[in-house]
């Protein structure tokens, strides 16, 4: 029973971790908490919602090729989706005070919210995988194959972000311009470039996150990203923001805590717990478990 | 007609006048209760943006929970009236309370960080709240809500009817916007603004950032509070709905979208939000939110500051004008007496006085690998000018930084008129008397320039909220006496011509020489200048020269920084030259610039 919860919070701490991840690259690029990240989660699930049947009926038989297919044009397209928030929530007032880039963000994610709602759905809609999902029972817990997807997926990603940042031209274009954009500027690096980018793979990283939770848990709603995506936010925060493996350690951290918390209280009170953590750790210890990388001196 | 007009529109007094008559009118003008009801929301809503405004727009705190405050009124009301059959009446001091003391609680902790973050924090508190109201079902119903609360009633007047409840809201209304106007007006609300816009320059004129910022939250939550009451009054039911996140939001749009910071934008925005939202009502709810989401981004990218833009510098009414600029009467001197009155400071009488009044011992600072400043000691005796010379790179900024408490030391102490200031606040050091400038002029653009000289006066007002608000008369004479005094200052400085001017709008000489006159005002015992003729033209350093001579005259020291060496040769009693991060020497000009490692330092080796 135990276990099964630990499980539980480690599959939903991936979901959480994608989210933080996407906070983060922002955040540790420009100092903005995007909250457009949020309902960009939203959109990768609606995405599937139209791309999984479709793939599904053009490849008979092929579940998880079509999954496969709709994960990843739904995670571009959300990308695509990234750069036109950038090109409203930063691009045009990068020079205004950051809160108007945070009311601004803040406005694309209820547009996008209440066109899902207003546009397609109202309601909660129910998401059928394209593919067959099995319950497998290790120590006598049980994981769903797509839990392991999930949870996969969303370290594979996050490794692939590693070594992105670390090894490639374009990662050190990304680091010189978060340590310090105006030295980054002389040195040649395109900074708009840069941000737009960063603005884009933040965004994948959120709309694969919607596609991996709504399939797995069944569900999706134009509301689904506004807990999940605070949770998110948490996690960056818990493991410091601006740090890519603070993302992963919150992420899971945030899971694992919450699902424990449900053994104490009744489960319409987990968001509670994390908003709580949330509090707690931004009043105590704002640099997070591992420390703010790019932490601003102010 | 039309000047009259003008008249009117200029004085904030009888804005708010024409305002309430305007609102006092409606009843008599409109009988549709329809009607009186949609009024009746666009006052609730007027008054949780004029609230909001005072938290985002004057103190720039980004709050995004502010529907939270709201909450707590409807559930007071709610609660207290459906389990107990507490009136509306007696709800209101009770909600008052409990939104205040909530505020105190959230606001300590998070009223520290930066706004992004408090931005985050705000929003998982107004979450927190809404699932605690949602998931309470024995105390708040859940998601059902109250209903069953005791009918207002005025002297046994029922108060259900929309047009009767209009009186009492517009009555509410009326004083909501002469207290936020009032507090805007005040040194409160300028020190909300300096808080806004610069907290290091606010800092260094004596406020207590943290007490600001939690004063603005504090007078936020109380109009959303004690309105969240009559809310639940008027609605007769309270339910979570009421206050989800996109209330939230919608009350910070209505901000942006009337002008932050801008008193009559605070009401037409949120008047501009029931109207949209009442007219989508039929078509479709869900649309009001594409709408507003639309509008704050076109406000945001288009029109930056709001459909009705903050004024600055609005004169006050009955102030004498100025005479038209040309040359001013010989002597800045006379002018300066008023100032000299207050400082308190005895002017020396010739001759080196004994104790000195700020002395810096043994202070020593890293960042990192460098040793920014190195056991550096200095003393400056009242009334007596001492000028730090040295290359780029020496330390004298860090140095001062030092002495107004913008560094900490490493190691060394600093004392001024026998107080240990080592780690002492910025604030608390402006109130002992120490004010400085920056290498950079930072004055507030969202002041006008006699706004921002009494602004440095911060420290001179007496504390206190409730005077402001209530208006008394001592309150009034200090604050006439503070711009009398700030008019003496740019007067002398010769920057009359200027005083309504915007300080961006100013040339930078002119904007270096408001900054002293902001410090002025502080009514200090020593000003750090740093670097005050960069950027000044020969003819302006000379009379820069002059003013910082005749400030002295008023018994006040001056710690000087300037590569000028004939700003510095024609001032200073007492010369110390750094290099990197070290003293070289100290003593007469002369010997200073003699001395063979300031020849070297300065040469280069």
């Amino acid at each position: 029973m135990f276990l099964q919860e630990i499980i539980n919070g480690i599959v939903v701490g991936a979901s959480y971790t994608l989210i933080a991840l996407g906070f983060t690259l922002v955040y540790g690029l420009i100092r903005l908490i995007n909250f457009a990240q949020i309902s960009l989660y939203t959109l990768g699930a609606y995405l599937a919602l139209f791309f999984s049947p479709l793939f599904a009926s053009l490849l008979p038989g092929h579940g998880w090729i079509a999954f496969g297919l709709s994960i990843l044009t739904s995670g571009l397209l959300t990308g695509a989706a990234g750069v036109a928030v950038a090109g409203v929530a930063w691009w045009p007032i990068r020079r205004a005070p950051t809160i108007s880039m945070l009311v601004s963000s803040l406005a694309i994610l209820i547009l996008i919210e209440s066109l899902i709602e207003v546009f397609i759905s109202p309601v909660p809609e129910v998401v059928k995988p394209p593919v067959s999902d099995r319950n497998l029972t290790i120590l006598g817990s049980h994981v769903s194959t797509l839990q392991i997807v999930m949870f996969g997926g969303g370290l594979a990603l996050t490794l692939v972000l590693y070594l992105f940042i670390r090894t490639t031209r374009f990662g050190r274009a990304i680091r010189s311009v978060a340590s310090n954009p105006n030295s980054a500027a002389v040195l040649g690096v395109n900074i708009g470039a840069t941000v737009f980018a960063v603005f884009a793979i933040a965004a994948m990283l959120a709309g694969v996150s919607g596609v991996l939770v709504s399939n797995t848990y069944g569900v999706a709603s134009f509301t689904m990203g506004e807990i999940v995506g605070l949770k998110g936010f948490t996690a960056a925060v818990l493991g410091g923001m601006g740090n890519i493996w603070g993302a992963v350690v919150g992420g899971f951290t945030l899971g694992i805590l919450e699902s424990i918390s449900t053994f104490l209280l009744p489960s319409q009170w987990t968001a509670v717990v994390a908003f709580a953590v949330l509090i707690l750790v931004l009043a105590f210890r704002p640099t997070g478990i591992l420390g703010t990388r790019l932490a601003d001196r102010a | 007609m039309g000047r009259a007009v003008a008249r009117i529109a200029a004085n904030p007094a009888a804005r708010i006048l024409s305002a309430i008559a305007l609102l006092l009118i409606v009843p008599f003008v409109v009988s549709s209760s329809y009607v009186l009801d949609i009024a009746d929301d666009m006052i609730i809503w007027a008054i949780l943006t004029l609230g909001l405004n005072v938290v985002v727009g004057f103190a720039g705190l980004l709050d995004l929970g502010y529907i939270a405050f709201f909450a707590i009124g409807g559930y007071t009301f709610g609660v207290l009236g459906s389990k107990l059959g507490v009136s509306m009446w007696l709800s209101i001091p009770v909600s008052a309370v409990l939104v205040l003391v909530a505020a105190v609680i959230i606001g300590i902790p998070t009223l520290r960080l930066k706004s992004d973050y408090l931005a985050i924090m705000t929003l998982g508190f107004g979450e927190i709240i809404y699932l605690t109201v949602n998931n309470l079902n024995g105390l708040t119903g859940g998601p059902n809500g109250l209903y069953n609360m005791p009918v207002p009633r005025f002297f046994g007047i029922s108060l259900q009817e929309p047009g009767q409840f209009y009186w009492f809201l517009a009555i509410l209304l009326a004083l909501a916007l002469l207290a936020t106007s009032r507090l805007r007006r005040s040194h409160i609300g300028r020190a909300w603004l300096a808080v806004r816009h610069d907290e290091l320059a606010a800092r260094a004129t004596g406020v207590n950032v943290v007490r600001l910022k939690l004063l603005a939250y504090m007078v936020g939550a109380l109009w959303a509070g004690v309105v969240g009451v009559l809310f639940a009054a008027k609605q007769t039911i309270v339910s979570p709905t009421s206050f989800q996140f996109s209330q939230s939001f919608y009350v910070l749009s209505s901000v942006i979208i009337g002008g932050m910071g801008s008193i009559p934008g605070a009401i037409v925005g949120g008047f501009i939000f029931i109207l949209i939202s009442e007219s989508l009502q039929g078509v479709a709810q869900s649309y009001s939110s594409i709408v507003f989401s639309v509008a704050l981004l076109a406000v945001i990218l288009m029109r930056p500051k709001g459909i009705v833009p903050a004024r600055v510098g609005a004169r006050a009414v009955g102030r004498v004008q100025h005479a038209p600029p040309g040359p001013r009467p010989s002597g800045l001197l006379q002018p300066l007496s008023g100032a000299d009155a207050v400082t308190g400071a005895a002017p020396p009488s010739g001759g080196a006085p004994t104790a000195p009044l700020l002395s810096v011992s043994g202070v020593s600072v890293r960042f990192g690998g460098v040793q920014a400043v190195r056991d550096v000691s200095i003393s400056v005796h009242p009334a007596q000018i001492l000028s730090v010379i040295g290359p780029n790179g020496a330390g004298k900024t860090t140095l001062l930084n030092i002495i107004s408490g913008f560094v900490r030391p490493d190691r060394g102490s600093v004392y001024l008129a026998g107080r240990e200031l080592t780690h002492m606040r910025v604030d608390l050091r402006a109130k002992l008397g120490l004010a400085r400038t920056f290498q950079t002029p930072r004055l507030l653009p969202t002041l006008s320039v006699v706004d921002n000289v009494m602004q440095g006066g911060h420290v001179t007002f007496s504390p206190g909220i409730l005077s402001v608000v209530v208006g008394t008369t001592r309150r009034r004479r200090e604050e006439r006496q503070a711009r009398e005094q700030a008019e003496e200052l740019l007067d002398a400085l010769e920057l009359s011509h200027v005083a309504d001017s915007i300080p961006t709008e100013l040339s930078y000489g002119d904007q270096r020489r408001c900054e002293i006159a902001r410090c002025l005002a502080l009514h200090p015992r020593i000003i750090l200048l740093d670097e005050p003729a960069a950027g000044m033209n020969a003819p302006e350093t000379e009379a820069l020269g002059r003013l910082l001579l005749r400030v002295r005259e008023l018994g006040i020291a001056l710690l000087l920084i300037d590569h000028d060496m004939s700003l510095v040769r024609a001032v200073s009693d007492r010369v110390t030259a750094m290099d990197r991060g070290a003293t070289v020497t100290s003593g007469k000009m002369e010997e200073v610039l003699r001395h063979p490692d300031v020849v070297q330092s300065y040469l280069g080796a």
